[in-house]
């Protein structure tokens, strides 16, 4: 039987779908009878999606660099090398 | 897209710079760790991406190609400006020497000693997405570089495994254990806060 901290170790990767059968039957049969585990899952996994929300809404550069930027991408050949 | 940018179409160009602004400035961040040297990076990645946009191949998605250039001018600066800890040299480190933040927390059979308490919240609620959210950016800060970047680009940018070590330039097991060491923490650093808040 598959300890909690080995659980906890592969987890990550169980998340990314990166654990191989039979390694992830094994997480299972523990999952299932462990509470811990289960929640300490719910809680990675909240984690994980949570994340995701950080990344930022559309937002440039203030107008000065984007003029620059703009001002380049119109002379490519000036900037090239 | 990319047939609009190589037709000189401002508009498009405008629109991917605001679409990707932030999250290089973020990344760049967790390279040189200063805001203003992370903007002049990011500044200088849309320098380089102009002028290599002409000979992009297309082998891999545009944005891709993009952290590609922001990644190597972020290193670059972080060497020239000779950080004590550049990031390529971290990357390939040895990493089992760090102490993990579930240590202490599991008998000597390996089973919880001090399990994970119950968060208590709703996180449908959007307070506490809210909270979830602001506590989890918090907790990236605290993060070493390495594993604050993989972090990043893996679960706030969306990059696949694969591009990450495409990007980063480093082995398949290696983004694994620094993805899982950081998610790890930002858990731990999470679950701090709440019994903080409690007690």
């Amino acid at each position: 039987m598959m300890s909690c901290e080995q659980f906890t170790r592969e987890l990550s990767d169980y998340l990314d779908g990166q654990v191989e059968l039979p390694q992830r039957a094994r997480m299972w049969l523990h999952a299932a009878v462990c509470s811990h585990c289960r929640r300490y899952t719910k809680q990675m996994r909240l984690v994980v999606r949570t994340a995701h929300e950080l990344r930022t809404p559309n937002e440039g550069p203030d107008a000065e660099q984007m003029a620059s930027l703009l001002q380049a991408f119109a002379n490519p050949q000036q900037h090239e090398g | 897209m990319i047939e609009r940018l190589g037709a000189g179409d401002e508009h498009a160009f405008r629109q991917l710079v605001e679409q990707h602004w932030r999250g290089l400035c973020h990344v760049a961040m967790t390279i040189v760790r200063d805001v203003a040297t992370a903007e002049e990076v990011v500044q200088e990645t849309w320098m380089a991406v102009i002028a290599g946009l002409s000979r992009f191949e297309q082998r891999s998605s545009l944005k891709t190609w993009i952290y590609r250039i922001l990644i190597n001018q972020a290193r670059k600066r972080a060497k020239r400006d000779a950080r004590v800890s550049v990031w390529s040299e971290i990357s390939e480190r040895p990493i089992d020497d760090e102490v993990s933040p579930l240590n202490g927390r599991f008998d000597h059979k390996g089973h919880w000693s001090a399990p994970p308490p119950d968060w208590g919240i709703d996180p449908e609620e959007a307070a506490i997405q809210r909270a979830m959210v602001r506590l989890i950016g918090d907790a990236l800060e605290t993060l070493p570089q390495s594993q604050a970047c993989v972090v990043r680009l893996r679960d706030v940018e969306g990059f696949s495994s694969g591009e990450v070590c495409e990007l980063l330039e480093i082995s398949a097991g290696n983004q694994r254990v620094l993805l899982h060491r950081g998610r790890t923490a930002i858990r731990a650093y999470v679950e701090r806060h709440i019994e903080e808040t409690r007690s």
